[in-house]
């Protein structure tokens, strides 16, 4: 019973990670209608930049307190620059060219950390006091609740920027209707930038709070893009809401089925993601909060 | 001789003499040379293949180092684990690689595009989690050397790497005849009509359904195939070789030589082996390769969405067209006035 409990709390604090990463993937998908393979390295790039900023060995030695948000910003700048410079160009073309940008901004970002930073893997240290409560044989870290409490926080005001504020309706009308929003007034290229930053820099929020469990390193944001798709799947492409659910349940899913699959141990825990974007694919599409999309011929 | 048979000769004599030069090269060139060809052949298969699925049928896969691997580990582990030829692991290689395919191309039928993609590098990502799963019988992240090499007939009286180099090669070549004539068939045909306009391609009456899966285990299977090539020349497999990396460097192998051509991925393999090689020869570090490879990814879809095989077509047009011009007037576009 225990271990049940245990593993559920593990699941869902990792699953709001996930929940983040697929948030981060639905706001891109949403402004410019393609799913970003590159946001797990744009994280990645970002929380070596923190990493530089706070190491004391090999970086700059700088608070935690101002190297993250300094990271995180970074993050947003390098949403938005590679979102005029690099996707703008393609607006409007075919999925196939867009994916191969993509995936050409993976490579070129992953080679580009390695070079810059480390090839090594290093370690950040976590922004919240080690240790966790303990309540009868059921553990939860400090890091686990400051990443629920920290992500619902990012969400709920994302949330309120989107509904709340008349960046928020700019944003969506962009995102919705580009060229009805462009005889609005509304500068869509502008709006396009902002949600690459928001994106971004949600992502490296979310990497930076998995780095001192998983470190840092180029490739440490392999699987949790993955789960972060299969999240994103789950709730649902075009739904913001969807993908913090999505992350739960994901997390949930994968702590559950490699705590009592005895098969899937802790090598195959990526299988479970790979097994819930197809089932979900094949069964639902659209995910639980998402819209079918009309084809039109 | 009428001018019909002449052209087809003209056609025909580059693809003899490049032929002739390979069947050749093991009397000229020294071991490294033969190995790196052989490395060639081995790209050159498996972006066929993908070429195949992405470029012909517009099936977008970044899965094909799944299928590879596949292909790969079936052969090492029939040799070195069962003692099986290298000749009998074939069949068994294309065999797995070609179901897992059709499994995989089953969703595919519901999803498209992006989706696809999508769970094809979910394929990507676990599938070099299923060798460490199963240590005790792949090796696990160390990976799995394979002590029989394939060996040259006797009766031959050749040495065994230069068969090993023949052997790649009338493989590479049958891939490429069997490819080709796929695509000149009604079903290439049809491939090509998906891929263009599938809801008017189900319309004229082409079983979609049907020609996508077969599509999608074909192109697993001739994947396997090129694990088998793999195998063969570097008798060493592990998880490292089959990461979703292979599968973006097939893509950029494709998009570099021309997606939807024949000759494209011949190019892009001769791309994907060379130019690793020669970078840090020009002083770059070879740390940056892959960022070069991204950046020219990114330049090549703008600049050069058709490929080097796209380019030197528009050139060779251009240039034609130049000399045709020379007495003939070329019909002008006329403006729709109505």
């Amino acid at each position: 019973m225990e271990l049940l409990i245990q593993r559920l709390i593990d699941g869902t604090s990792n699953g709001f990670l996930y929940g983040a990463v697929a948030l981060a993937l639905v706001l891109i998908y949403r402004s410019t209608g393609l799913m970003n393979f590159a946001q797990g390295e744009m994280a990645m790039f970002s929380t070596f930049v923190v990493w530089k900023l706070a190491d004391e060995r090999l970086g700059f030695g700088l608070a935690l307190a101002i190297a993250i948000p300094a990271g995180i910003v970074f993050a947003f700048l390098l949403g938005a620059v590679l979102e005029r410079a690099v996707i703008r160009p393609f607006s409007g073309g075919n999925p196939l060219t867009l994916l191969i940008v993509t995936l050409g901004m993976f490579l070129a970002i992953n080679a580009l950390a390695g070079y810059i930073f480390t090839t090594d893997t290093e370690r950040l240290d976590s922004p919240f006091p080690s240790g966790g409560l303990s309540l009868g044989g059921v553990t939860i870290t400090y890091l686990e609740m400051g990443t629920v409490v920290v992500l619902l926080v990012v969400a709920l005001l994302i949330r309120q920027l989107f509904m709340g504020t008349k960046l928020g309706l700019g944003l969506r009308a962009a995102a919705m209707n580009p060229s009805s929003s462009r005889l609005a007034g509304i500068d869509v290229g502008r709006m396009m930038m902002i949600g690459w930053g928001l994106a971004s820099a949600i992502g490296a929020i979310a990497a930076i709070l998995v780095a001192p469990v998983v470190y840092v390193s180029t490739n440490m944001m392999a699987a949790l893009l993955l789960y972060g798709f299969a999240a994103a799947v789950v709730g649902g492409f075009d739904s913001p809401f969807g993908a913090l659910v999505g992350g739960v349940l994901v997390g949930l899913i994968q702590s559950l089925a490699s705590g009592y699959l005895p098969f899937i141990g802790t090598q195959l825990q990526l299988a479970t993601a790979f097994a819930v974007i197809l089932l979900v694919l094949l069964i639902r599409p659209q995910g639980l909060f998402g819209r079918l999309p009309v084809e039109r011929v | 001789m009428n001018t019909t048979t002449q052209r087809s000769i003209i056609r025909a004599l580059p693809w003899t003499v490049g032929l002739v030069l390979l069947v050749g090269a093991p009397f000229v060139l020294g071991l490294t040379g033969i190995r790196g060809l052989m490395q060639v052949f081995v790209l050159a298969v498996a972006v066929m293949s993908l070429n195949l699925l992405t470029g012909f049928n517009g099936q977008p896969s970044i899965g094909h180092s799944a299928f590879i691997g596949l292909g790969a580990y079936a052969t090492a582990l029939a040799v070195q684990n069962y003692g099986w030829s290298y000749w009998s692991a074939l069949p068994i290689a294309v065999l797995i690689a070609g179901v897992v395919g059709a499994v995989a191309g089953v969703p595919a039928l519901r999803i498209r595009g992006m989706n696809l993609a999508l769970v094809t590098m979910a394929l990507a990502l676990v599938f070099p989690q299923v060798p460490v799963r199963l240590t005790e019988w792949t090796g696990g992240t160390a990976g799995l050397t394979v002590d029989e090499r394939l060996r040259a007939p006797a009766a031959l009286g050749v040495a065994d790497v230069a068969w090993q180099y023949w052997v790649l090669l009338g493989i590479a070549a049958l891939a490429f005849l069997l490819i080709r004539n796929v695509v000149h068939s009604s079903m290439g045909r049809a491939m090509i009509a998906i891929r263009d306009q599938h809801v008017a391609a189900h319309t004229v009456g082409i079983n979609v359904r049907a020609v996508k899966v077969t599509v999608f285990a074909g192109s697993a299977a001739i994947a396997g195939v090129a694990g088998w090539m793999f195998t063969v020349t570097n008798q060493f497999v592990s998880p490292g070789d089959f990461t979703v990396l292979v599968s973006i460097n097939l893509l950029l192998g494709m998009a570099v030589g021309g997606s939807g051509t024949l000759v494209g991925p011949l190019m892009g393999a001769l791309f994907l082996y060379y130019v690793p090689e020669v970078l840090p020869k020009l002083g770059v570090n070879p740390q940056l390769t892959p960022a070069v490879y991204g950046v020219l990814l990114i330049l090549l879809a703008f600049f050069l969405p058709g490929g080097l095989s796209g380019g030197l077509r528009s050139l060779v047009r251009r240039l034609s067209g130049i000399t045709a011009k020379k007495g003939v007037t070329t019909p002008q576009p006329t403006l729709d006035t109505t």
